[in-house]
């Protein structure tokens, strides 16, 4: 017996070896859909029209394909993309709803910059990762730097204006002159042009906005002007048309033309022969043109490169998130590209694998794309710090890229910034022949004028209240300040704050006893003008004993300040100063003019005696906002404004030269500008303090 | 019984363990090959040569199915501890296919292990036949005579100009020769001989091509550009000068859409001929340790572009014969 249940133990042992054996050889199959444990979504917001749907989605397809072939297999991750056409949307209504979506990670689109503008707006309220990759008004990016959502692969136009000039310098022109469009994207090249051309050496002739209904005629004007170089900045294809047929009827050699990218979306035929331009494009060294051209059989179009990136962006992004445990893509997009390891390039399937395998170990590897290094600004990561151009040019009914150019960060150091930063180095000197005695001052008078209503103004009547406060502190009373200002801020409708005007959204309020004189909406200039020089109310009783300060902010046009809704000319407000100096109601004048164009207003108060003008912009630039606040959603100061206060916080006792080189070098966008120093004092000798202190 | 019962549990425990440990996951497309290539910094985007050699991997990626990886390197030295980071990495295995796409990677090259690396490494346009590795370089004699006769047949002017990348390059001191003699060969009495630079920034130098191009023109009706990414320079002065009837000749690829007045190109073809290496490589053929590729290969020649054909194109085969054999001289004498 015991042998047999030996026997049967032995055999079980056998059975049960060998159903172990044939467990262990059974497989199952686990496809690759199986594999994955989460599918993540992103939205796709890009236009369908021109036949654009296709040249979308070949590159974030291509980009998908990649990444899931890594994600899908190492981590049981998936990204799908779910599309929308831009054109069959209200912008407004697609990216509200988008951006309150928990199921959507990150956003890619939109393509237009107006429309980026406003979905900016909506995903800021939500903090959703919003990827225009190639969106590039540099009031947008301004506007949300450093909010942490927005993920621009281009830099801003200012450096396509940039290129743009350099490349005019490098075909011989000494002269430019720009043509540009009345919105979002032609306005970065209006508020730029003159700035740059001025930092480059150019001499501008002229500078025209168009609408849809003048382009001809402004275009016309510009050339008749005969500049080496005509830059012309088109929104669209038609516009585009219309240009270049203004284009070929000039028989003379000058100007030369050169257009935005805008225009390398036209589809080229032997009618735009000749035609030339920049436009962002790939990184020639990621060899993403020639494995798109292998891939699909054609040269990739505008746009391919950074929406490549776009995904890539993204993708990793959620990689990076989902690795950390939470939904936050933006702070793992943060961590992504602060990578500062070996670069990887990602434009292989290799390279893709590798950089997914090396986020996975941890490693940290500085990922490159399509259109270059991924490397954005370290302090607001809104952009990235350089992006590549080529110069194109159609030549026997083809695109023929001429060469690339990349806008690098040796010149620019670490701010989106960026373009903010400009060396300073053409700050003006002043000869001191005038030896006027001035007798001694016995008082101070101040005019501040808020020439701009309503609440995108906000930043003017801001920092007239803010110049208004910091000469009460002085001491000056309230009967020596003459305040117009349209008071519509404090209770409008839009102020999340009602009763409150700042110029931060945790600063203090402005709008603490403010007696305004006039609205500006209410009298017109001339009215204002004569209540001065009349002294209407015994409003300004001043003499040769006493100083005046006035400080202008609001709006200014190539005709003239806006005073509300009325232009007025420079030679009006230049006369206006020159009848109080004949009357000599003056002992001496500070006018600090925050406007675009307002060097027109210094010009026309040359030879003034006893007069000093500083201007926040030459006669051809405009001046700039700043401080962006998406809580009041408007801008809350000037840029030259905001460096006149920050001054006067530091230190009220600077010579009037210190003052000058300081908002020189502290105003950005602008050249800020002195007039009739040599009908003044000596600048290095005279204090901004004698125009802060009533004594 | 109960015996019998726990070796039950225990077969079952077996069976379904078994069951858990032996899943087959889909893998996605992911051949076990991978061809690497390093381009010196700056090469790729050349509209010409090195954007060639990319795009003869790709299409043979698409025939054969490799993995690509292409790290385009910001510096020389950091190419050079890429590369000695992956033989590192590659162990023993013949998976891997490493192109170093440039005479720049000589000192590399050296350190590559003789064992094996042979058939695992490609370099070009070296004349070092020492090398660990698989190499081939183009001779541009028999070319640039073609080149030459084409010059003289389309000016009849008695001097022409050269215009070299970089001076003692031995391609380009082939192309030089090749191009005088096909010249004198013509009736032409001699040939002006200029270089961008010393070093090979000369191949990425167009603005001073520019500026060389607008003084040769001055003097000659034809300049012979052999400068790689500078030629681009030459293009740029004919495009703004429609007016001039001077010429010049496209290298490396098809580069007559760039201008006009380009008569005809030196063509490589060395994107099909990388391709051809990696396919022998992935069918494990046995290559050559060194080649060299004259005219008489059919791997580079001078191509007429399309409108100056009717004029040139069979002056230009009426030469090849004599071409080659004045190339073969050349290679005997040179070496």
């Amino acid at each position: 017996m015991k042998i047999h249940h030996f026997k049967i133990y032995i055999l079980l042992h056998i059975v049960v070896f060998l159903l172990g054996m044939s467990s262990c050889t059974t497989e199952k199959f686990v496809g690759l859909d199986e594999q994955v444990r989460k599918d993540y979504h992103i939205a796709v917001v890009l236009p369908y029209s021109d036949g654009m749907e296709e040249q979308w989605r070949h590159s974030i397809d291509w980009a998908l394909e990649d990444l899931n072939k890594s994600l899908i297999p190492q981590r049981g991750i998936r990204i799908t993309a779910e599309w929308y056409n831009e054109d069959d949307y209200s912008i407004k209504d697609l990216f509200t709803s988008l951006a309150e979506k928990t199921d959507i990670y990150a956003i890619i689109g939109p393509l237009y910059s107006a429309h980026a503008a406003i979905a900016s707006e909506c995903c800021a309220k939500t903090g959703k990762p919003l990827l225009p990759a190639l969106a590039s008004s540099e009031q947008m990016m301004r506007a949300y730097a450093g909010k942490g959502f927005l993920w621009c692969l281009t830099e801003n136009d200012i450096s396509q204006c940039e290129v743009l000039l350099a490349k005019a310098i490098q075909k011989g022109a000494k002269t430019v002159s720009l043509i540009t469009s009345d919105d979002l994207y032609g306005q970065t090249f209006s508020d730029w042009f003159a700035f740059e051309a001025k930092e480059l050496g150019l001499s501008v002739y002229g500078m025209e906005v168009y609408a849809d209904t003048d382009l001809e005629e402004k275009m016309r004007k510009l050339i008749s002007g005969q500049p080496d170089c005509l830059i012309c900045v088109s929104p669209n294809n038609g516009i585009t048309k219309r240009m270049n047929d203004i284009r070929r009827s000039v028989s003379n050699d000058k100007p030369s033309f050169l257009f935005s990218d805008g225009a390398f979306l036209l589809p080229k035929d032997k009618n735009y022969e000749g035609m030339e331009g920049v436009v962002q494009t790939h990184d020639p060294s990621s060899g993403f043109q020639i494995s798109y051209e292998t891939r699909y059989g054609k040269s990739p179009s505008f746009g391919n490169a950074h929406f490549y990136d776009a995904t890539l962006l993204a993708g990793l992004g959620i990689l990076q998130a989902d690795i950390d445990g939470n939904d936050d893509v933006n702070e793992a997009i943060k961590h992504i590209v602060s990578m500062d390891g070996d670069e990887i390039n990602a434009c292989t399937d290799e390279g893709m694998n590798r950089i997914v395998s090396s986020i996975l170990r941890k490693e940290r590897h500085h990922v490159t794309g399509a259109s270059g290094k991924l490397h954005f600004d370290p302090t607001l990561y809104t952009n990235v710090l350089h992006s590549v151009y080529c110069h194109w040019t159609v030549y026997q009914g083809k695109h023929l890229i001429l060469e690339y150019n990349t806008s690098d960060d040796s010149n620019r150091t670490d701010a989106s910034v960026v373009n903010w930063n400009w060396r300073v180095t053409q700050m003006q000197d002043f000869i001191y022949s005038n030896t006027t005695e001035y007798a001694p001052k016995k008082d101070l008078y101040a005019l501040i004028i808020a020439a701009a209503k309503g609440w995108t103004n906000y930043r003017h009547q801001a920092d007239a209240y803010a110049v208004y406060q910091r000469l009460r502190e002085n001491g000056l009373d309230k009967k020596h300040i003459i305040l117009v200002a349209d008071d519509d801020l404090a209770y409008n409708a839009l102020n999340p704050t009602p009763g409150n005007v700042r110029l931060s959204d945790n600063g203090n309020n402005l709008y603490t006893d403010i007696p305004i004189y006039r609205h500006p909406s209410d009298i017109s200039w001339k009215e204002y003008e004569k209540m001065i020089v009349d002294n209407e109310d015994g409003i300004l009783p001043s003499d040769s004993t006493t100083n005046l300060l006035v400080y202008w902010v609001g709006h200014g046009t190539p005709n003239g300040l806006q005073w509300a809704d009325q232009t007025v000319r420079a030679d009006e407000i230049g006369s206006f100063f020159n009848t109080l100096a004949k009357e000599r109601r003056f002992r001496k004048a500070l006018l600090l003019f925050d406007t675009c164009y307002s060097g027109m207003v210094g010009a026309k108060c040359e030879d003034i005696p006893g007069l000093l003008c500083i201007t926040a912009a030459n006669a051809m630039e405009t001046s700039k906002a700043n401080r962006y606040s998406p809580f009041y959603n408007t801008w809350m100061s000037n840029s030259f404004s905001d460096a006149l206060l920050d001054m006067l916080d530091k230190d009220r006792h600077q010579s009037l030269y210190e003052v000058y080189s300081t908002l020189y070098n502290h105003t950005i966008g602008s050249h800020v500008s002195v007039y009739n120093a040599e009908r003044f004092d000596n600048l290095h000798k005279a204090g901004i303090n004698e125009f802060l202190y009533p004594r | 019984m109960s015996r019998f019962s726990g070796l039950l549990l225990i077969a079952l425990l077996f069976l379904l363990y078994g069951c858990n440990s032996e899943y087959t996951y889909e893998q996605v497309d992911n051949p076990k090959q991978l061809v690497r290539i390093v381009f010196s910094p700056g090469a790729l985007g050349d509209f010409s040569y090195s954007d060639d050699i990319l795009r003869g991997i790709l299409l043979e990626q698409k025939e054969s199915g490799f993995r690509l990886y292409c790290q385009p390197p910001s510096d020389m030295n950091k190419t050079e501890t890429l590369i000695r980071q992956w033989q590192m990495e590659d162990g023993d295995s013949t998976c891997f296919y490493t192109i170093l796409a440039g005479s720049q990677f000589e000192k590399v090259a050296k350190y590559t292990r003789s064992d094996r690396m042979r058939s695992n490494y490609l370099m070009f346009e070296t004349k070092d036949t020492s090398l660990n590795v698989s190499t081939f370089r183009y001779c541009g004699y028999g070319t640039s005579f073609l080149a030459g006769i084409a010059a003289y047949a389309m000016t009849k002017s008695d001097s022409t100009a050269y215009l070299g990348g970089c001076k003692d390059e031995s391609f380009i001191e082939d192309c030089y020769q090749g191009f005088r003699d096909g010249y004198i060969y013509a009736g032409g009495h001699g040939v002006a001989e200029t270089y961008i630079s010393d070093s090979s920034d000369g191949f990425s130098m167009p603005s001073r091509a520019y500026e060389m191009a607008d003084s040769l023109f001055e003097k000659y009706p034809f300049i012979y550009a052999m400068a790689g990414g500078s030629n681009n320079g030459v293009y740029l002065y004919l495009r703004e000068h429609p007016d001039k009837q001077v010429y010049t000749n496209g290298v490396d690829i098809d580069q007559s859409p760039f201008c006009d007045r380009i008569i005809g190109c030196m063509i490589k073809y060395i994107g099909n001929r990388v391709g051809n290496y990696i396919h022998s490589w992935i069918k494990g053929d046995i290559v050559p340790k060194h080649i060299e590729y004259g005219l008489s290969s059919g791997s580079i020649g001078f191509v007429i572009a399309e409108p100056y054909k009717e004029k040139l194109e069979t002056i230009v085969k009426n030469a090849t014969g004599t071409a080659i054999r004045k190339e073969k001289e050349y290679e005997n004498t040179s070496f």
